[in-house]
């Protein structure tokens, strides 16, 4: 299970290997640029796109039954000899849970996933509380432990920072308990982000549909080593599993590379489909991909993809 | 108590630390902490599905040693598979590859031999496809060309390869050794291919044997002998003679001619009636040459006995060791004898009650006293004689006991021995001041002359030991001045050292056997070399030579299947031997070997039960899993 300390003097300064001045001032960038207004939209605030709500035009598209004609840009409409309605963009504020994997097995590659995580969590935290929206953070492995309840303002920054630095890799990975239980516990209505590798049997698959809820947008970043892609691994081996210590005598040649990969991409796409068919947001980065590229382009690009395919479809 | 047969076997314990050292060397496992080892282990699946054989690979090791155990539990068993099943078939094809299978046939240009070929590819190729064939060729001796060989192109190749010889046939001896080869093996066969121009006596046995004739009646005229001997009073003078036989039905008048050393000595046409045979002897004077050669000029079906060839070396000087305290007359009369080499040896003089031990020359061995052609002790105590020949003058008498010799006051001879060496010799006037009294003794002894009280010479012939003996001191005889004195001492060297001579039935001295050399053809002969002679070069009659590095004193050739001269070459001096047909057997070319109706074997069942066994099979089981052992360990550190 994953340990957490409090030291309210540590978390002062927040100061370590992990979350260092560097790291600290890479996040206040990361913070203004998220902040860039979108098309307009109005700083500090979190945008969604509302057919008939909010106060700024944000795009047309056509009318379809059932539709309010109210909505109905006649102008346009009489222009065009299409029914078209207008598309606003509304101010709202949103809750972003953020469900860490802590387990053994995050403690891989060089940076580990599990610093890379606790990074990106950082850096989505001090989005949110930039975005005036409320973060939580819950860490996980074979079932949900310990966390920092829902905080707004940038204020909880530090606390957030000095939890996340506090954590230390354990446990085995188990999905299906930990999203369960989030799902029907802990996570407050709004946006669920899971930070994992997400390496796991069958079990993962399972877990995902866990996590299918109507009051959560689910947002899944897969966190994979380099090492884990293409491992750099060749001759007589003992090969040991991260967390369970169980130990594999062989041989590893370039055929078994080769399989190896074959093996991990299946699982990869699997995990990919498995999450378009559910809805979710997924999203797959490794430790050698910067943090702020990341964040600003993939995770960005695809929020606000998923975000205007929810409103045309609303 | 343990004993080892082969001790040194032990030593291959060493290996033992080798195997301990390479087991230490195996590499060594390094840890990689891998985050999960679910791809991992599919991959690992994957790849050893693919290699399914891998699967039980974990165990291989006891699985093999099993099967090892196993294995070689049923070898130790010898097993055996009965079943019905196609006899294999052993044959022996014998193709008669003498003298006479080289006369011609109808068809211009080809003789009974090349029949023989094909008619040899014709059964090759009739064999039943499990039938192992053994070819070999008969003429003065059998030879082996192949094994029991399966193989139908090598066996052709061999048939194809095959020469005729001009050699005499020995079909018994072939047909004796195929049969031996055949013993105990099923379903044999026996195949000869041959002109049948030998006789069916009891030597060759025909039964079982399946025979192909091939040729068909010609006519021959052959020299059957042909020999150069010495006259009977004159050593200078010879006789060639020369025996032709007419095998044809009809009167022929041959041509003949006799030459030495390509020179014509002797032209005449002979005419010989049918199945007879003309004799010719011819008087030759003069040096003998090295080569001579008689040759008919006839057109007849074989050409290898119209002609016969006679070699002759240079003989050898005698060698004669002289033992004397000064004899002029002896040592003229003995320098005087011609081929001969002198060894004078000049030593003190016995007295009567001395032993030998006291006057002989303690240097002179037994075995250098034999390594001469005749030594000759004049008034010298010889040693005790066992063997080789000797000409003793006035020493004790051989063969006597005691040392106290009893003289004559004077002697004349009063009678003469019918013996060869005294044969016209006048002693009439032979005086002699005094003569040792002698007795011979023992039935080898043989009285030469002697006076009214005693023997004065003896002679003794025995099967190692030849002796001539005189009774009394020469210089003290008017002998040596009597003509008869050199006449006797030629005629002694002559008689003591006749034993490399041989007398033929006629009673005359032939050449020296060992001037003459002639072989039969086929037959090898043996050359002896004086030591360092490092090489050795033969050309046979075709012209075809052979160099050939010499390791000893001896040699031996046997590759004279051709006749004619062999010249061989040693240490820059060349010498011929001769290689004869001469066989009135052989040349006599027409079929003489009848053969019954119901001679050939008869087929019989080809399938029966037959007994295959395993234990070779086994044994080589045992071996590849040993193998696969060894290979699996290689490959058990990737896998495992």
């Amino acid at each position: 299970m994953a340990a957490t300390t409090s030291d309210p003097d540590s978390a002062a300064g927040a100061k370590n290997a992990l979350f260092d001045d560097v790291f600290l001032r890479r996040l206040e960038r990361l913070s203004l640029l998220a902040n860039t207004p979108p098309r307009g939209a109005t700083a500090g605030e979190h945008t969604r796109l509302r057919s008939g709500a909010g106060l700024e035009f944000y795009d047309y598209r056509r009318y379809r039954t059932g539709d309010d004609v109210r909505l109905i840009d006649w102008n346009v409409s009489a222009r065009l000899d299409q029914l078209f309605i207008k598309l606003l963009a509304a101010e709202v504020d949103t809750t972003l849970n953020l469900l860490i994997d802590v387990s053994t097995s995050m403690d891989f590659g060089s940076p580990t996933k599990f610093n890379y995580a606790l990074q990106l969590a950082a850096a989505l935290a001090v989005i949110g509380l930039s975005g005036a929206d409320r973060v939580a953070i819950t860490l996980f492995d074979s079932q949900l432990g310990t966390g920092l309840p829902l905080m707004k303002g940038k204020g909880h920054l530090r606390t957030i920072l000095q939890f996340l630095s506090d954590s230390k890799p354990d446990g085995n990975t188990h999905f299906t308990t930990p999203f369960t239980d989030v799902v029907a516990n802990r996570a407050s209505p709004g946006v669920l982000v899971v930070i994992s590798d997400l390496l796991g049997d069958f079990d993962t698959l399972k877990a995902l549909h866990a996590l299918q809820s109507s009051r959560l947008d689910v947002i899944v970043l897969q966190i994979l080593a380099e090492e884990e892609l293409n491992p750099s691994l060749s001759g007589v081996l003992r090969l040991i599993d991260a967390e369970s210590t169980v130990a594999l005598n062989t041989t590893v040649d370039d055929e078994l590379i080769t399989l190896y990969q074959q093996q991990l991409q299946t699982h990869l796409q699997t995990i990919e489909q498995t999450c378009r068919r559910l809805g979710f947001v997924h999203l797959r980065t490794t430790t050698s991909q910067p943090l702020e590229s990341f964040i600003l382009r993939d995770l960005q690009y695809q929020h606000r993809y998923r975000s205007r395919r929810k409103a045309y479809k609303a | 108590m343990i004993g080892f047969a082969q001790p040194w076997a032990l030593l291959s314990l060493l290996v033992l630390p080798l195997l301990i050292y390479l087991y230490r060397q195996r590499p060594q496992r390094e840890d990689a902490p891998v985050s999960t080892l679910m791809f991992w282990q599919q991959a690992i699946k994957i790849r050893d599905g693919q290699r399914s054989f891998r699967r039980w690979i974990k165990d291989i090791n006891l699985l093999v040693l099993l099967l090892l155990a196993l294995t070689l539990g049923l070898a130790l068993a010898q097993p055996q598979w009965r079943t019905t099943a196609e006899y294999s078939h052993d044959a022996i094809l014998i193709i008669d590859s003498s003298a006479s299978m080289g006369a011609r046939t109808g068809i211009p240009g080809r003789n009974r031999f090349d029949e023989a070929k094909r008619k040899a590819l014709q059964i090759i190729d009739t064999l039943p496809d499990n039938t192992n064939l053994l070819v070999m060729t008969s003429a003065r001796y059998a030879r082996p060309l192949s094994g029991f060989e399966s193989d139908r192109e090598l066996l052709k190749t061999i048939v194809a390869k095959l020469q005729p010889t001009e050699e005499s046939g020995n079909p018994a001896a072939a047909l004796k050794l195929a049969r031996t080869l055949l013993r105990n093996r099923q379903q044999a066969q026996l195949h000869f291919i041959t002109d049948g121009a030998f006789d069916a006596d009891g030597a060759v046995a025909t039964a079982g044997t399946e025979f192909h004739f091939v040729g068909d009646r010609r006519n021959n005229t052959a020299i059957t002998r042909f020999d150069v001997r010495t006259t009977l009073h004159d050593d200078s003078a010879y006789e060639v003679f020369v025996a032709i036989r007419n095998f044809s039905d009809a009167t022929i008048n041959v041509p003949f001619s006799f030459s030495m050393d390509s020179r014509v000595l002797h032209q005449q046409s002979l005419s010989i009636k049918a199945g007879h045979e003309s004799t010719l002897s011819l008087p030759l004077s003069g040096p003998l040459g090295s080569r001579a050669t008689a040759t008919i000029a006839t057109n007849d079906a074989l050409d290898a006995d119209n002609t016969a060839y006679l070699a002759f070396s240079s003989p050898a000087p005698r060698r004669v060791l002289l033992l004397t305290p000064g004899n002029f007359y002896l040592e003229t009369a003995l320098r005087e004898l011609p081929s001969t080499t002198l060894e004078v040896n000049q030593v003190q003089a016995a007295h009567d009650n001395t032993t030998p031990a006291d006057n002989t020359d303690t240097t002179i061995s037994n075995a250098r006293l034999q390594s001469y052609d005749l030594v000759v002790f004049d008034r010298v105590q010889p040693p005790p004689l066992l063997s080789g020949q000797y000409l003793l003058i006035d020493t004790k008498v051989p063969g006597s006991n005691t040392d106290t010799v009893e003289r004559t006051a004077s002697a004349t001879v009063g009678g003469i021995a019918q013996h060869a060496l005294m044969r016209d010799l006048d002693l009439s006037q032979l005086r002699i001041a005094a003569a040792r009294k002698i007795n011979a003794s023992g039935p080898a002894a043989q009285p030469l002359f002697w006076s009214a009280d005693t023997d004065l010479a003896l002679s003794t012939l025995q099967p190692d030991l030849r002796l001539v003996y005189l009774g009394f001191d020469l210089l003290q005889s008017n002998f040596p001045r009597q003509a008869a004195f050199p006449l006797f001492i030629r005629r002694s060297v002559d008689w003591l050292t006749a034993s490399t001579l041989t007398m033929d039935q006629q009673g005359n001295r032939a050449v020296n056997h060992e001037r003459r050399r002639q072989v039969p053809a086929g037959e090898s002969f043996t050359l002896t070399f004086a030591p360092g002679t490092e090489e050795l070069i033969i050309a046979a009659p075709d012209g075809g030579a052979q160099a050939i590095a010499l390791t000893s004193a001896r040699y031996t050739f046997s590759e004279t299947s051709q006749t004619g001269f062999y010249q061989y070459t040693a240490d820059g001096v060349q010498h011929y031997i001769a290689a004869n047909l001469t066989d009135e057997t052989e040349s006599a070319i027409n079929r003489r070997l009848t053969v019954a109706a119901n001679n050939n074997p008869q087929p019989t069942a080809r399938t029966g039960i037959v007994k295959v066994t395993l234990w070779p099979y086994l044994a080589w089981g045992a071996l590849l899993l040993l193998m696969l052992e060894w290979w699996l360990w290689c490959t058990r550190r990737e896998y495992v």
